[in-house]
């Protein structure tokens, strides 16, 4: 019996199956051996543009979160992702006219893993891209998660921070904002591109741009107050907000900023796109207060006619609390001469908000506003309002202009605040950026980017330390592995980054020769450096250093040979351009400048409509008098791109630099003898800047009419884009 | 003993407890019927039947009890058999479908006091009137000289199938003549959205009828005869999306019905779906007992009538079923999301409102259907085959009616041979003719003239219909009024002959027993419509006629350790002919074969111990069965090609394993307990394949592409229930029970069309959606509870039965009854087309009132 029942057991826990793996068919797995943080491909990306074309990137990716796709019509062909670490990009495909490409196929909310080997890591005027060449949804993305909504949330944050590129890319939440002006206006107008303002109730403003093709482009822009989600996006140094749909804009509140209610401190007026809080008022003249330049502008100038005004601008009426010390700032800058006296702050107690000023009583709070250095450089002038503690008052701003003189004001921002008037106006710069007389690092930071035109300037001051992966600055020489920046202070024993810029060191001769990592005993020594003043690390920077002084040494290519120039254009505005002569051989392409990509210099390109034309194109300074030069040597910037046609044509010579003396304009140059300039150094990544190299100008050609040239030639088929700007020849 | 039979119970109570919360179960006696639950589902509409989930009536095993009154509530099969292998029959006629196999018990619904008289077998083991399936035999017999003399009057209420039953019956006993009668009459009755019903739009109306007769002629023949039908109309509920019960915060939402407004202009409401069956069986039997050791009993029969169901079709128009997936606000949603023009987020939000608050837009919208219809003036012409130009309002929405119309023929016989006392030999024949009539006919133009039956998937210009067009190319652009058959017409001929016989043995300790069956079916399909695409023989006509011979064998016995102690054993090995909707391409409208048509071999066996005393029954088993060569036969859109799909998987290996638990235990003379308990596993054990065919193309999608399905479970009820019970017995003439009830582990059947390689080109494993198309739907475990009581009364002679079940007490909403996944299925968003579910009804009560005499 007993046996039996074991038996019985044994047979019954055989049936007791254990657990048994479900069937599938072979599905291939993602590789996720080389995850790439967005915020690595952001800090490799400082270095330049570059390309995942390695062996050992083949399996590279990319993890994050789409928080903005093409649904709406208002993104097109990008979405933007927030990496697991937080930080953010834009993952842009090419088009069909660009070789064609699958829809991404991603939604907002998705965990997703991408594919990076073959994309263009670049920046798009500014705008941090993965740029991929041909997307293919089947070999490139991975969808691990649908539907994460917690980690696509926008950001509360201020216009502000977005100015100050603190979310560029990422989701973003305003609170209290309104469309100024909305009535009539659609979010697009017709299939253009259109910019909106978007006003804070505490005047900050920014544009909101949106597609004409975007589904929601003919809707009425809100009347109302509200929030407003966009992705932070940046075009070169305008800011501006992409919303995805309209939903992402909520604003069913009462508008806010009729103005006169009794304002609290900080109140804090900008006048990006309206007066907001402030009014106006026209005693004398036909010139009135505007908004203009993001900024409150008034002149008594028009066209070459000076004209008599008096003109104020006058806040709310403002309750200055009982504190210490209270004091009125304001941002502004100013250029040319007015009569004496032309631009006063006033501040009244009886002033009745939309009143003539002329009826009431003002007190003047004489403080002088200086002229600024130029119109980007913006002045604080900070002013004392210590007497009027526990009062209600109102400030304003009077201008005055007469029949023979007039200046140019144009005010920022007005805010009445805690705190002690620091005098006068702050923000003078040591340096005017020229090898004489340099820049500091105080001065850039004074400047804050205003002047990232794309020309090079010259900053010296103290390396003090360096910023690493996470973003920290570190004050001292152990640099650890970091050689891709240092950073510049005018303090020596800088105690916060506030007092700091950084130094992005591209590769080459002053990576090597400046990075703290290699060269610990660069530690507090004093540098001279020359390059762009641009924002990096989302503060104002100095990029693309091509040169570098440090302890008597040398780095890089001497801007201008540090000897006398004998031409210098920098082919980045339209007038630089225009003392060139294009002159097209064959080939409907030619050499043009883009007003909207001013930094990209002279351009020229075979491709067009997804099509490569058979072109000769020859690009010819102006005639250059180096009779009485000695040894002259000619330095120029180029870049090639895509990054898939870089190889095109360099060993074919397409892109050629040559020297004459006897090219008269107009003439095609083929009709004269050329002489080819050798040894020119090409880019070899898509997009990348490079120096051509010091090339002599041979003896032959020191003469009071040497031109030189740059030839371009493409076949039908095969072509590259070749921009070119920089141009100098100097001893 | 005793320890031992506690040492099994711990472990297989261990075991339980291991893989789930343990539950037991236990029955309380039960004359009522289980729930009897209508279920059709889009992939089966054109065989909308009638399915019970369990048995009329059980046998006396307390785990066949409970499984049968408890378990079946929320479709539990008894190891996971499906009905087609239990063989039911009436008087030795076997009465499941020839073409799909299942017994659909409708045909003698209400007829419950006159078919009681059964002996039921469950699973594999000794049988009396024929071999019988894996699953057993249910052997009823309607002989008249086998009831007693007596009246019976019966009223049930009840909010479960219908509302109200009455039943009367009436029986002579053998008389002093010869003769013996029997009848039987019944009524049920539910009005068009009784306020009792769980769902909307629903009611029920059926009767029945039973006669039967015998002339005892001598000592050794008596003659029978018997008919008996039970027509029944029955407008039904569907399935749905959880998406829809979540909107409308019921989880009982029917999209059959809608609002339809009269001349006069009274509102009322209509379902469109209305089954309707009514299928007279008469038999002859001849009873013959030539020896005391010999006994043969003959039926011949005829088996016929009407069956089919309503539905909404349409052509050159929208889907107009509310619940339809584009209609959804999901749907808008969708649109939405992929940024198509014209769809906004204020759109989405009032769409949604209107869908819920709008009873024109989450019901079906009559009035709209009539008024497009009314619409619709058009001519066509050649029509009727050329012989005609036709004017007039053409129905773009029709109400038609799929028929099923049976017409069965034949002759049973079984023998009893008695050796001696120990030794028995059954036997006998079954032959049967078959053929079944599947067309469809207009049922209501909805208003409008006429219908033009042409094929609306078939690729073709608007204004010139193409020969590929035509259903029926020798009636060219028919132009149907109501009667007149449309879309397809064909007889689905199924014949078969049956030899078997069993030997038992029975000597002290031993009953054992051994049987062998051979049989022989022949299929084919004859088609009365010559379809546009499939020319000539390809769908006129008959087709090639399938042979299939099949054998099979069963043994088994047990062993008695003592008076108390018993062990039992079975195995049956068993090939059946596959079932005729399998065995074509698409049984509608060609008369193509499936490749591979290959016969389908059971293998099943099982072990138990058994333990009898006067305080405790109880058995436990295990068992085990495969199945190889299984088909499966379905037509649906298929979303990675946009057509309409006939698709066949076939080679199919499945197992179904698992031990069973049952006891009963009589605690004190009045209070007793009863317990069941089973664990399974259902799963497929190999790679089937699969074949897609166009609908309206000859070349096939896929042809023996590999289906990766090896280790899901074949789903579709709970593989772990357990029940416990206690019954108080009153000495006073009533009684109450209570059984608390547990499900668990209950999948949803895959979708094949998930698990081929294609599915997962362009998906990488960690994808999210290779695991939403790889993972399989497990439905929420369920507690339910149950009440049962009853008091009877002796009064003057008149026997009085008060009997009152009621099932979920809880009154717990939300138990899925049933799901399944969509077979439309989009690759790239597999959560597109989600599970359709129909809920279990909450609190549902019997109340029934016998009176016999």
């Amino acid at each position: 019996m007993k046996k039996l029942a074991i038996l019985l057991i044994g047979v019954m826990l055989v049936f007791v199956s254990c657990k048994k793996n479900l069937d599938q068919p072979d599905i291939t797995s993602f590789p996720e051996d080389n995850v790439w943080s967005v915020g690595q491909i952001l800090d490799s990306l400082a270095n330049g543009a570059f390309t995942f074309n390695q062996d050992s990137q083949k399996n590279a990716i990319v993890k994050g979160y789409v928080i903005a796709d093409e649904t709406g019509g208002n993104i097109y062909r990008t979405f933007y992702l927030r990496g697991e670490d937080g930080k953010c990009i834009a993952v842009y495909r090419k088009g069909s006219s660009e070789g064609g490409s699958d829809d991404f196929n991603v939604k907002t909310g998705d965990h997703i893993g991408y594919k990076l080997y073959g994309s263009i890591i670049s920046e798009y005027s500014k705008l941090p891209q993965i740029q991929v060449q041909e997307h293919d949804v089947n070999k490139l993305i991975v969808i691990y998660e649908r539907g994460c909504d917690d980690k696509v949330r926008p950001i509360s944050t201020t216009i502000e921070d977005i100015n100050a590129g603190k979310h560029l890319c990422d989701l973003v939440k305003i609170s209290d904002a309104q469309f100024e002006p909305y009535e009539g206006l659609t979010y697009a107008e017709g299939q253009n591109n259109t910019n909106r303002n978007l006003v804070t109730c505490s005047g900050e403003g920014i544009i909101v741009r949106t597609s004409g093709y975007a589904s929601f482009a003919a809707e009425p822009l809100p009347e109302g107050r509200g929030t407003l989600t966009a992705i932070a996006s940046v075009y070169n140094t305008t800011w501006q907000m992409l919303i995805r749909n309209t939903s992402d804009v909520k604003m069913n509140d009462v508008r806010c900023g009729g103005g006169g209610d009794i304002m609290e401190m900080p109140y804090n007026q900008v006048f990006t796109s309206s007066f907001g809080t402030y009014t106006t008022f026209s005693v004398v003249g036909d010139q009135v207060w505007t908004i203009d330049y993001s900024t409150a502008v008034m002149k008594g100038k028009v066209g070459n006619t000076f004209y008599e005004n008096e003109d104020w601008l006058i806040s709310s009426p403002v309750h200055i609390a009982d504190v210490e010390h209270a004091k009125a700032v304001v941002n502004y800058v100013a250029q040319y001469t007015g009569p004496d006296k032309d631009v006063t702050a006033q501040i009244s107690a009886d002033y009745e908000y939309g009143d003539d000023p002329t009826n009431a009583n003002w007190t003047d709070l004489n403080v002088t506003f200086e002229n600024s250095a130029g119109w980007n450089d913006f002045l604080d002038k900070e002013i004392s309002l210590d007497e009027y503690i526990g009062q209600t008052v109102t400030f304003a701003i009077k201008f005055v202009s007469s029949t023979t003189q007039s200046r140019t004001i144009e005010i920022k921002s007005i805010a009445v605040m805690e705190g002690e008037a620091g005098g006068g106006g702050g923000g003078t710069l040591t340096g005017d950026g020229t090898r004489e007389n340099p820049y500091t690092a105080q001065d850039v930071i004074t400047m804050n980017t205003q002047t990232s035109d794309g020309n090079k300037y010259w900053v010296k001051d103290y390396i003090v330390g360096f910023v690493d992966a996470d973003y920290v600055y570190v004050f001292t020489s152990a640099a650890g592995d970091v050689k891709t920046n240092i950073i510049l202070s005018s303090n020596v024993d800088p105690t916060t980054a506030d007092e700091c810029i950084p130094i992005q060191l591209p590769a080459g001769a002053v990576r090597d020769g400046l990075n703290l990592a290699d060269n610990p005993g660069n530690y507090k020594q004093e540098v001279l450096i020359y390059g762009t003043l641009e924002k990096y690390f989302q503060v104002a920077a100095v990029k693309n250093v091509t040169y570098a002084e440090i302890n008597g040494n040398s780095y890089g290519i001497e801007p201008g040979g540090g000897g006398t120039e004998y031409f210098n254009q920098t082919l980045t505005s339209q007038a630089s351009f225009n003392t060139f002569t294009a002159y097209s051989v064959a080939g409907t392409q030619v050499w043009h400048f883009d007003s909207a990509h001013a930094n990209y210099g002279a351009q020229m390109s075979g491709f067009e409509n997804n099509t490569s034309y058979a072109n000769e194109d020859w690009f010819i300074s102006p005639e250059i008098d180096l009779s009485a030069s000695s040894s002259p040597t000619l330095t120029f910037e180029h870049t090639r791109g895509p990054a898939g046609s870089i190889n095109v044509g360099v060993n074919e010579g397409y892109y050629t630099v040559w020297v004459t003396n006897n090219y008269a304009e107009g003439q095609n140059p083929n009709d004269v003898q050329w002489m080819e300039l050798t040894g020119v150094v090409h880019a070899t990544t898509g997009w990348a800047w490079v120096s051509s190299g010091r090339i002599t100008i041979p003896e032959a050609f020191k003469t009071a009419t040497c031109r030189i040239a740059f030839k371009y030639l493409s076949i039908d088929g095969a072509s590259a884009t070749w921009e070119v700007r920089n141009v100098i020849i100097s001893e | 003993m005793k320890k031992y039979l506690l040492l099994i119970l711990a472990v297989a109570f261990s075991y339980h407890l291991i893989a789930q919360e343990a539950v037991t179960d236990t029955v309380g006696e039960n004359t009522t019927l289980p729930t009897i639950i209508m279920i059709d589902t889009d992939y089966d509409e054109t065989n909308s039947s009638t399915d019970i989930s369990s048995f009329l009536q059980s046998s006396r095993d307390a785990f066949n009890n409970i499984a049968a009154y408890n378990f079946s509530s929320r479709r539990f099969r008894i190891r996971a058999y499906d009905s087609k292998y239990t063989d039911v029959m009436i008087n030795g006629v076997m009465m499941n479908d020839p073409d799909g196999g299942r017994p659909y018990y409708s045909n003698w619904g209400g007829l419950n006091d006159v078919m009681r008289n059964s002996v039921i077998t469950m699973n594999c083991g000794v049988t009396y009137e024929s071999f019988g399936g894996p699953a057993g035999v249910t052997a009823i017999s309607t002989r008249a000289s086998n009831y007693r003399k007596q009246i019976s009057a019966s009223y049930s209420f009840s909010n479960r199938s219908y509302n109200h039953r009455i039943m009367a019956t009436y029986s002579t006993g053998l008389m002093k003549n010869g003769w013996a009668f029997a009848a039987s009459i019944s009524g049920r009755y539910t009005p068009m959205n009784s306020w009792m019903s769980w769902q909307e739009g629903t009611w029920y109306a059926g009767t029945s009828y039973f006669f039967s007769a015998e002339k005892k002629l001598n000592k050794q023949h008596s003659l029978g005869f018997l008919v008996f039908g039970s027509p029944s109309e029955r407008a039904s509920s569907s399935p749905a999306v959880q998406e829809v019960f979540d909107l409308l915060g019921t989880n009982y939402y029917n999209p059959n019905w809608g609002w339809q407004t009269d001349e006069n202009g009274n509102r009322f409401m209509r379902n469109a779906r209305v089954s309707s069956y009514h299928q007279p069986m008469f038999q002859l039997q001849h009873y013959w007992t030539p020896s005391d050791k010999l006994q043969v009993n003959t039926t011949a029969y005829y088996w016929f009538g009407k069956g089919g169901s309503t539905s909404l079709e349409w052509g050159e128009a929208a889907d107009p079923r509310p619940d339809y997936y584009r209609n959804l606000p999901s749907y808008y949603k969708y649109m939405l999301d992929l940024g198509k023009e014209g769809y906004t987020w204020e759109g989405y939000q009032e769409y949604t409102q209107q869908w819920i608050n709008d009873e024109n837009m989450h019901q079906l919208n009559w009035d709209e259907l009539y008024a497009a219809n009314l619409r619709n003036l058009k001519t066509v012409n050649n029509a009727n085959n050329g012989t005609e130009t036709i004017q007039g309002y053409f129905s773009k929405y029709i109400i038609e009616e799929r028929r099923q119309d049976k017409q069965q023929y034949g002759l049973t016989s079984n023998f009893k041979y008695e050796f001696n006392p120990n030794l028995h030999l059954y036997g006998g024949l079954k032959a049967g003719i078959s053929k079944t009539h599947y067309y469809k006919k207009v049922a209501d133009l909805l208003g409008g003239d006429y219908y033009l039956d042409i094929d609306k998937y078939a690729d073709g210009e608007a204004f010139d219909i193409s020969d590929e067009q035509q259903n029926n190319i020798r009636n060219k652009n028919h132009v149907a009024k109501v009667g007149d058959i449309i879309g397809y017409d064909y007889v689905a001929n199924v014949n078969k002959f049956i030899l078997w016989s069993q030997l038992t043995w029975v000597k002290n300790r031993w009953s054992t027993y051994a049987g062998l069956e051979a049989a022989y079916t022949q299929m084919y399909r004859t088609g009365n419509f010559e379809n546009g695409r499939f020319r000539g023989d390809e769908s006129y006509g008959d087709s090639k006629k399938l042979n299939q011979l099949n054998g099979s064998f069963k043994a088994g016995g047990s062993y008695a350790i003592n008076g108390r102690n018993y062990i039992v054993a079975n195995a049956m090995l068993k090939s059946e002919a596959p079932e005729f909707r399998s065995v074509f391409v698409a049984p509608r409208v060609r008369n193509t074969i499936v490749s591979d048509v290959d016969n389908e071999k059971i293998f099943a066996f099982d072990l138990g111990y058994e333990y009898r005393s006067p305080f405790m029954k109880a058995r436990l088993s295990a068992y085990r069965t495969q199945f190889y060569d299984l088909t499966w036969n379905r037509s649906f859109y298929y979303e990675s090609t946009g057509k309409y799909v006939n698709y066949i998987m076939n080679d199919i290996e499945q197992y179904a394993q698992g031990i069973e638990l049952g006891a009963d235990i009589n605690i004190t003379p009045t209070i007793s307990a009863q317990a069941a308990a089973t664990v399974g596993e259902h799963r497929y054990s190999n790679r089937p394949k699969v074949y897609v065919y166009e609908d309206n193309d000859a070349s096939p999608i896929y042809e023996g592409e590999t289906v990766y399905l090896k280790n899901y479970y074949a789903g579709e009820m709970p593989q772990t229930v357990g029940s416990v019970g206690l019954k108080y017995n009153s000495p006073k003439y009533w009684w109450i029970s209570m059984n608390a009830n547990y499900f668990a582990d209950y999948y949803l059947a895959v979708n094949p069309t998930n698990h081929v390689a294609d599915a997962f080109t362009g998906l990488y494993e960690q994808d999210y959606r290779t695991d939403l198309l790889l993972k399989q739907k497990k439905l929420d475990n369920a507690f339910t509870l149950d009440l049962y009581a009853g008091k009877s009364w002796n009064y003057k002679g008149y026997y009085i039965l008060l009997n009152l079940s009621v099932n979920n007490v809880l009154n717990n909403k939300n138990i899925v009854l049933y799901g399944y996944e969509q077979l439309r299925s989009d690759y790239d968003d597999p959560e597109r087309f989600p599970e359709k579910y129909s809920y279990l009804y909450g609190t549902n009560f019997f109340l029934s009132l016998t009176v016999r005499y």
